[in-house]
């Protein structure tokens, strides 16, 4: 059977970063033989993210709409123009791009106008930002267009709820995931020669930016490493931003130069190479819908030390047992966390087995599933069984 | 005419007086001593849901009770709505305490509002409380609009009174707040005794009912016995409800009954003092708007174990700082933090100071600020001061510039 004769499923993003591109493979691996899987991306580059343009797929075909172009410089009805000829022979579209676009919700009705099955793809949540109940009562109106919605954990399910999604409209688990295997590839070496507990350093990976809370990450570092004395682990900052000279400021002003390390921006290949070394992963920041460097972590069973406001902690981090929730706004929280994380190899060891023991629920396998439960394809049920499983895990948090 | 008659009256409506609300009058009625009356009326001396013991004398406030020796549930809602605005319709400015599902509450500040009297709405409810769904929320929103300020409890509730459309009306924090003297000095008359470590025992205060998940705690509690071998803490449960047979079976089974004491009720004072020689308590609710008893045990500085649904948590408890803050459905979560609490009296002996640290954000003076601030146009700079500290310390960090 050709390629053009198979029923589509549609995958679409605005640029893909690896972890689209391991969703995407997710996915065309699941279907071969009995859909044709196209993924869909409408700009090589965007003003938001300096991720490289992606490569090829393998299990799925990928069609880039603009080549070389930044999504934010295409006009909207260009892109929807782009889109709706790339998506319209595609029985179900799964859409990725925020519904805050305007071609995202004039595609998701035409589609839906035209008797195609459309699914959103969402990490919102209520509390990422001041929500207002006349906004999102419209903005449910607007969803309408859209039969179900992949969502990535439990507060992104309980929000899309509020917008009026459940019973017929399903609801599932999976979006924000990525390849376990991929990341552990790519950290083959380290994970070999695993560095002994006494030189891995704390690690935080993003952008530094207001929202990561970094400065006060720091300040919080600076508290610990002042009560560890000689013994204190260093930290390594992987990332780029405008925060910078204020952190590299910060950082002389505390008189921890020597321990604190910018490693400036890496590319995806880096990343994990740099976490499978790490004693934890930082990351507390004040607003995150997911923060998917914690898959990535949980991967390489690496502790995590976050804060609540981080999605990823509902079903990636259990405080205590594979690493610790705080405050983002408490300095010495997060420095009471960095000590119990570094308090002995012996414990260290416990977070870590069951940080990796979480690589299930991190894995773009759960998207997969989420997927054939949707399209309903034969292995709908063992799929929704693990889909359960998840859900589980995530009802644990509720 | 009196000069105290000529000060504008604020009113205080509750369905029902327990310690807490009697602490927030008596707050409110010394912070406005000389710039206004306090009214304090409570509708009835009792109720369905509560076992409280009926309130006495309110400090400083000129208390009134609708329906004495009535349940709340037993009067129609008209006539708690008439009676209500009969003693209220006098004042310049009342506080609603009455959760807006009861219709009274609703029937009362609209109609106080029409009378042109200004109504300020006191919540803990939270937008994860429970499901919710826009076109109710809307509605709700709607009801509400008759509201022309809030207070609140903490984070979360401010940002949920926010999304209900308080966009320009004032929300203020510092509602779910206790007299963390009167609950000191009240374990200090019953028992000054302070056990040892080893003897101290983790503490549960509450109804026993489903959405308390005390069976859950129980797993956890018996994981940490078994873990923890002969130097386990023992486990007090003060309280009864609906759960309490099939909990002591649990208990039976899990074989930890020579663990754990069964008190039943006990009133304020004999809380207060069991509290003072605990080692933790524990609070792993999977719904909990505030809780209340958190504000206690920080008063007397108790270390805090609360699941992260919990209302008060931002507020009272930092984790691995103040206590732990537990996954409110993970058995394996809760006993990890009471073996964190549990395990050395060194880090316990830090959290106990660090939670007597925040006995400052758990006190009734604080409700009494925001209301102040809330009513009056001449605030002094010390409440001012106090409430812009208060705040910071409540409310989450701003990431700032946005990125």
């Amino acid at each position: 059977m050709s390629h053009r004769s198979l029923p589509r499923i549609g995958l679409l993003w605005a640029q893909f970063a690896s972890y689209h591109i391991d969703r995407a493979e997710a996915v065309g691996r699941r279907f071969a033989g009995g859909w044709d899987v196209t993924a869909v991306e409408v700009a090589t580059a965007s003003r938001t993210y300096q991720w490289q343009p992606s490569g090829a797929l393998d299990a799925a075909r990928k069609v880039t709409l603009f080549p070389g172009q930044v999504y934010d410089d295409i006009p909207w009805h260009r892109r929807l123009w782009a889109q709706w000829s790339a998506l319209r022979g595609c029985r179900i579209v799964f859409v990725g791009i925020g519904y805050d676009q305007p071609d995202i919700l004039c595609l998701g009705w035409l589609l839906r106008l035209t008797g195609h099955r459309v699914v959103m793809l969402t990490d919102s949540k209520f509390d990422d930002r001041p929500r207002w109940v006349l906004r999102e009562a419209g903005k449910a109106l607007l969803l309408r267009c859209f039969h179900a919605a992949i969502v990535a954990g439990r507060r992104q399910r309980d929000f899309v709820w509020m917008l009026g999604f459940g019973g017929r409209r399903a609801i599932l688990p999976g979006m924000d995931t990525i390849s376990v295997a991929r990341v552990r590839s790519l950290a083959q070496r380290e994970l070999e020669r695993p560095l002994p507990f006494a030189e891995r350093e704390f690690v935080f990976v993003g952008r530094f930016v207001p929202k990561k809370n970094v400065l006060r990450m720091i300040e919080a570092y600076a508290r610990y490493a002042g009560q560890a004395g000689e013994a204190a682990h260093g930290l390594r900052l992987v990332g780029a931003g405008p925060l910078e000279p204020a952190m590299r400021e910060l950082v002389d002003r505390l008189g921890i130069a020597e321990r604190v390390h910018f490693s400036g921006f890496l590319p995806d290949a880096e990343v994990p190479r740099v976490l499978a070394g790490a004693l934890a992963l930082v990351l507390v920041s004040t607003e995150e819908q997911w923060g998917l460097v914690i898959n990535e972590a949980v991967a390489l069973g690496v502790p995590v030390i976050t804060s609540f406001p981080v999605g990823a902690g509902d079903a990636l981090v259990r405080s205590g047992e594979n690493g610790f929730l705080v405050e983002a706004g408490a300095v010495d929280g997060i420095a009471a966390a960095m000590t119990q994380a570094a308090s002995s190899e012996a414990l260290w060891q416990r977070l870590s087995a069951a940080s990796a023991a979480r690589g299930w629920l991190a894995d773009a396998d759960r998207f997969a599933d989420a997927v054939e439960v949707l399209v309903d394809a034969p292995g709908a049920a063992s799929a929704a069984e693990r889909i359960g499983r998840f859900e589980q895990v995530l009802d644990e948090a509720a | 005419m009196s000069g105290a008659r000529q000060l504008p009256c604020i009113g205080f409506v509750w369905a029902q007086f327990s310690a807490y609300h009697v602490d927030r009058i008596e707050a409110a009625a010394r912070q406005l001593t000389g710039r206004a009356r306090v009214l304090a009326v409570e509708v009835c001396s009792r109720s369905e849901a509560y076992a409280w013991a009926p309130s006495g004398l309110v400090g400083g406030a000129d208390k009134r009770r609708l329906f004495p020796d009535q349940a709340f549930e037993e009067v129609h809602p008209l006539r708690r709505w008439w009676a209500q605005l009969r003693a209220l319709r006098g004042c310049s400015v009342v506080f609603i305490g009455l959760g807006y599902n009861e219709p009274d509450a609703l029937l009362l500040c609209w109609t106080l509002r029409l009378l042109g009297v200004k109504v300020v709405m006191m919540t803990a409810s939270k937008w994860d409380d429970r499901p919710r769904r826009t076109g109710f929320e809307l509605m709700k929103a709607c009801l509400l609009s008759a509201f022309s300020a809030a207070l609140v409890g903490g984070a979360r509730q401010k940002a949920y009174v926010e999304f209900l459309g308080f966009r320009r009306r004032p929300v203020l924090v510092g509602y779910n707040t206790v007299n963390t003297a009167r609950i000191r000095a009240q374990a200090a008359a019953v028992d000054q005794s302070a056990p040892n470590f080893a003897q101290r025992r983790f503490i549960f205060v509450g109804r026993f009912v489903a959405k308390k998940q005390l069976e859950l705690m129980l797993r956890a509690y018996a994981a940490y016995a078994v873990d923890a071998g002969a130097s386990a803490h023992g486990f007090t449960l003060i309280g009864a409800g609906e759960c309490e047979g099939d909990l002591r079976r649990l208990a039976s089974e899990l074989a930890i009954c020579h663990l754990l004491e069964w008190t039943g009720f006990l009133d304020a004072a004999a809380i207060s003092a069991r509290l003072a020689r605990g080692l933790a308590l524990v609070l792993v609710s999977r719904e909990e708007q505030w809780g209340l008893v958190i504000n206690e045990a920080v008063a007397v500085g108790l270390p805090v174990i609360a699941s992260a649904g919990v209302g008060a948590r931002e507020a009272l408890v930092g984790n691995l700082e103040t206590g732990c803050v537990a996954v409110p459905g993970s058995v394996a979560g809760i006993a990890a933090a009471l073996a964190t609490v549990g395990a050395s009296e060194v880090s316990w002996t830090q959290m106990l100071r660090a939670s007597a640290a925040r006995t400052w954000f758990a006190d009734s003076e604080r409700f009494a600020e925001a209301a102040d601030l809330l009513v009056m146009t001449d605030p002094s700079p010390v409440t001012v001061a106090n409430h812009a500290r208060f705040t910071a310390g409540l409310l989450p960090p701003l990431s700032g510039a946005p990125d």
